[in-house]
C-alpha cells in the first residue's frame, strides 16, 4: 500500500485546458506526483522515466489514439498492469466495447465532475490495492 | 457550466481550444471539397474533431454547440461509407452549414445560447442523419460501469 501522495498519476489529453483542470482538481485531492502529456509518444517518453501507479488519457489524440496506445501498454511487461483510465466524449456502443476489450480499467465520460473524477480514481486505486480504502 | 473551472481564463482557454479544433474541421470540409473521391477518408478525421468539440462543448455547458457538434460527428461518420456523389455533396453542405455555425457560436458569443436559426439547422441535421440510418447506438454512464462491471466480475 502507498500513501496517496506517493501516488504517481500520469494525464494524457490534447486539450491543455483539461489537462490542468484535471491536474489541478488531482491536487486538491491530495494527489501530488503529476505528470502531463499531450500526446501519446510524449507520454511514452514520461512512462520510461519512473513508475507510474496511474493513467487518464484522452481517447480521441494524434498521431496515435488513446485506445491504441491502451492497446501498446497491455503487450509490454512492464506496463500492463497500471490501471488506465479512458477519458472521453465517445459514448458509441460499439467504440466503448472496444476500450473494454482493449483492457481498460475505467471510464470517464465528458462532461467530467469533481466528484466524478474523485470516485473514479480513488475507486481504482483502491480496488487494485494500492491505496487504503 | 459543469464543474470545468469558472475563472474567466479558464474559459477563455477551453474556448480558444474548441475554436482551435473548428479551424481544423473547416480545413477537411475544403479538402474534401476539393477532390470528393479521393478525399472521402477526411470525413473521418473531422467526425474526430466534431466530438473533441461535443466534449469540451459538454464540459463548458454549452448543449446548444454539443448538439450540433454531435450530429455533424455523426453525419460525417455516415459521410465516410456513402456511395454515391449526390450523397458526399449531401453530407458536405450539412456538414459546412454546422461548421460555420459552431465557428459562429465560438466566435461571437458561445454562452448566448441556442437561437432560432440554430434550431432550424438542427432540424435539417437531423432529417439528415435519419436519410443515412439514423445515429450508431450509444451507451450512457450507469451503461458503461454496468459493462465495465460484467467485464471485471467487480
Amino acid at each position: 500500500m502507498m500513501d496517496i501522495d506517493q501516488i504517481n498519476i500520469l494525464i494524457v489529453d490534447d486539450v491543455s485546458a483539461l489537462r490542468s483542470y484535471i491536474k489541478e482538481l488531482l491536487k486538491s485531492f491530495g494527489y501530488c506526483q503529476i505528470s502531463v502529456a499531450s500526446n501519446v509518444p510524449e507520454a511514452s517518453r514520461i512512462l520510461e522515466e519512473r513508475e507510474y501507479q496511474l493513467i487518464l488519457c484522452d481517447w480521441h489524440m494524434q498521431p496515435v489514439d488513446g485506445l491504441n496506445w491502451l492497446r501498446m501498454l497491455r503487450t509490454n511487461s512492464k506496463s500492463k498492469s497500471i490501471p488506465f483510465i479512458m477519458i472521453t466524449a465517445e459514448k458509441a456502443t460499439e467504440n466503448v466495447m472496444k476500450a473494454i476489450g482493449g483492457g481498460v480499467d475505467d471510464y470517464l465520460l465528458k462532461p467530467l465532475t469533481a466528484e466524478q473524477i474523485r470516485v473514479k480514481v480513488n475507486g481504482l486505486l483502491i480496488r487494485k490495492g494500492i491505496i487504503k480504502g | 457550466m459543469s464543474d470545468t473551472p469558472k475563472s474567466i481564463e479558464g474559459i477563455e482557454a477551453f474556448v480558444k481550444e474548441l475554436s482551435s479544433f473548428a479551424v481544423i474541421a473547416e480545413s477537411k470540409l475544403s479538402l474534401i471539397q476539393a477532390d470528393m473521391d479521393n478525399n472521402k477518408a477526411e470525413f473521418s478525421i473531422f467526425s474526430e474533431k466534431m466530438l473533441a468539440i461535443r466534449g469540451t462543448a459538454d464540459q463548458l455547458g454549452l448543449p446548444h454547440i454539443s448538439s450540433l457538434a454531435g450530429m455533424a460527428e455523426e453525419i460525417a461518420l455516415k459521410a465516410v461509407h456513402a456511395q454515391t456523389r449526390p450523397q458526399i455533396r449531401k453530407c458536405l453542405g450539412t456538414l459546412w452549414d454546422a461548421m460555420t455555425t459552431i465557428k459562429y457560436l465560438l466566435e461571437h458569443d458561445p454562452f448566448a445560447g441556442p437561437q432560432e436559426e440554430e434550431q432550424i439547422l438542427i432540424h435539417r441535421l437531423e432529417a439528415t442523419l435519419q436519410a443515412f440510418g439514423g445515429a450508431r447506438p450509444s451507451v450512457n454512464a450507469s451503461e458503461i460501469e454496468e459493462l465495465l462491471r460484467k467485464q471485471s466480475g467487480r
